[in-house]
């Protein structure tokens, strides 16, 4: 953890809560994005950034050190989804999403990935990953997290990172195969 | 497609997750097999697609963070008051309820009849009779000593 980050949140613990803006100005624009890449929908993401730093303010005397404050806002962001995702489905209020069609393009079937089709199709397939495989996936390939502050995220160990995102990946190809009629 | 016994090292090969040594029978292998040269350049192309275009955040939610933020640290002396109480006070005194209840209960049972009736004698609980207890409970007089020796009970 950088110095400077410890001292800004001892001295919000210790009542300088001034100093919380600061950090929501320097990590609200990774929350917001982790948060859009599970919704997809930007007003509701935004809703649920202001939310996940409401909780990590409220939270923060708790925070141990242990980790970053970006790896525990990323954290706290993602259960701030699952919760989300949790009271949504319990009203059933599940929107289905429907796979575009495919374009045809039989002499080189790697020519689709070149369509709107495709980025519409991995968008979904991304979205309707399992939930374990896409946090790894999307903290990995989209920001570009190493191994090791990924396992900061979810409490485990660089060996579960390694094998849900070679599922992850797996379940990408697999699902274009199928998609793609290979 | 066929599944080729390569496919899942191809995978790794493509995002570099591969020892050395595996690396050059990989590379080999890709110009013979047609299956794991595409899998292998469906995922080099996939790292090159943004998985999720994300727009970019409402300069104003920045302030309405700071905005809640405020709102909270506002909270009055009787709010944060309120709170203490609900969190340690209520605890307190269920706890110290619950001790007057059981130490209720606990002295009626050793005042009860059926206490008192019971006896210990050398490690063996005995119950008495009513009669027996008002013997061992009651001064020894020259009335009792009669009325235990020509008493009709």
């Amino acid at each position: 953890m950088v110095e400077t980050e410890r001292v800004v949140i001892e001295e919000i613990i210790n009542g300088d809560t001034r100093k919380f803006n600061d950090l929501v100005s320097e990590h609200i624009d990774i929350v917001f994005s982790v948060i859009y890449s599970y919704l997809k929908h930007k007003e509701t993401s935004e809703d649920l950034t202001q939310e996940t730093f409401i909780k990590a303010y409220k939270s923060i005397s708790n925070f141990k050190f242990k980790s970053s404050f970006k790896t525990w806002i990323v954290r706290i962001a993602i259960n701030t989804v699952k919760d989300y995702f949790r009271k949504k489905a319990a009203s059933k209020n599940i929107t289905l999403v429907e796979f575009p069609d495919i374009p045809d393009t039989r002499d080189n079937p790697l020519k689709i990935m070149e369509n709107t089709e495709f980025k519409k199709f991995l968008d979904d397939t991304v979205f309707n990953m399992p939930d374990k495989l896409k946090t790894v996936y999307l903290l990995r390939e989209q920001e570009k997290y190493t191994y090791e502050d990924i396992g900061a995220v979810i409490k485990k160990p660089i060996g579960t990172v390694e094998s849900r995102l070679f599922n992850a990946r797996k379940y990408i190809q697999q699902k274009f195969i199928e998609w793609a009629g290979l | 497609m066929k599944n080729c016994k390569h496919s899942k090292d191809i995978l790794k090969l493509a995002y570099n997750d591969c020892g050395e040594d595996r690396k050059q029978l990989l590379t080999e292998h890709l110009t013979d097999c047609k299956d794991c040269a595409m899998i292998y350049n469906f995922h080099k192309n996939l790292q090159n697609i943004n998985t999720v275009e994300i727009p970019k955040v409402s300069e104003s939610l920045k302030f309405r963070i700071f905005d809640e933020i405020n709102k909270i640290k506002e909270q009055t002396f009787i709010d944060i008051a309120y709170s203490y109480f609900h969190k340690k006070f209520m605890p307190a005194a269920c706890a110290v309820l619950i001790f007057f209840i059981v130490g209720a209960l606990v002295n009626a049972y050793q005042f009860s009849d059926k206490h008192q009736n019971i006896l210990p004698i050398a490690g063996e609980s005995i119950e008495l009779t009513d009669y027996q207890r008002e013997i061992i409970t009651n001064e020894i007089t020259d009335d009792l000593i009669m009325h235990i020796a020509f008493g009709d009970r």
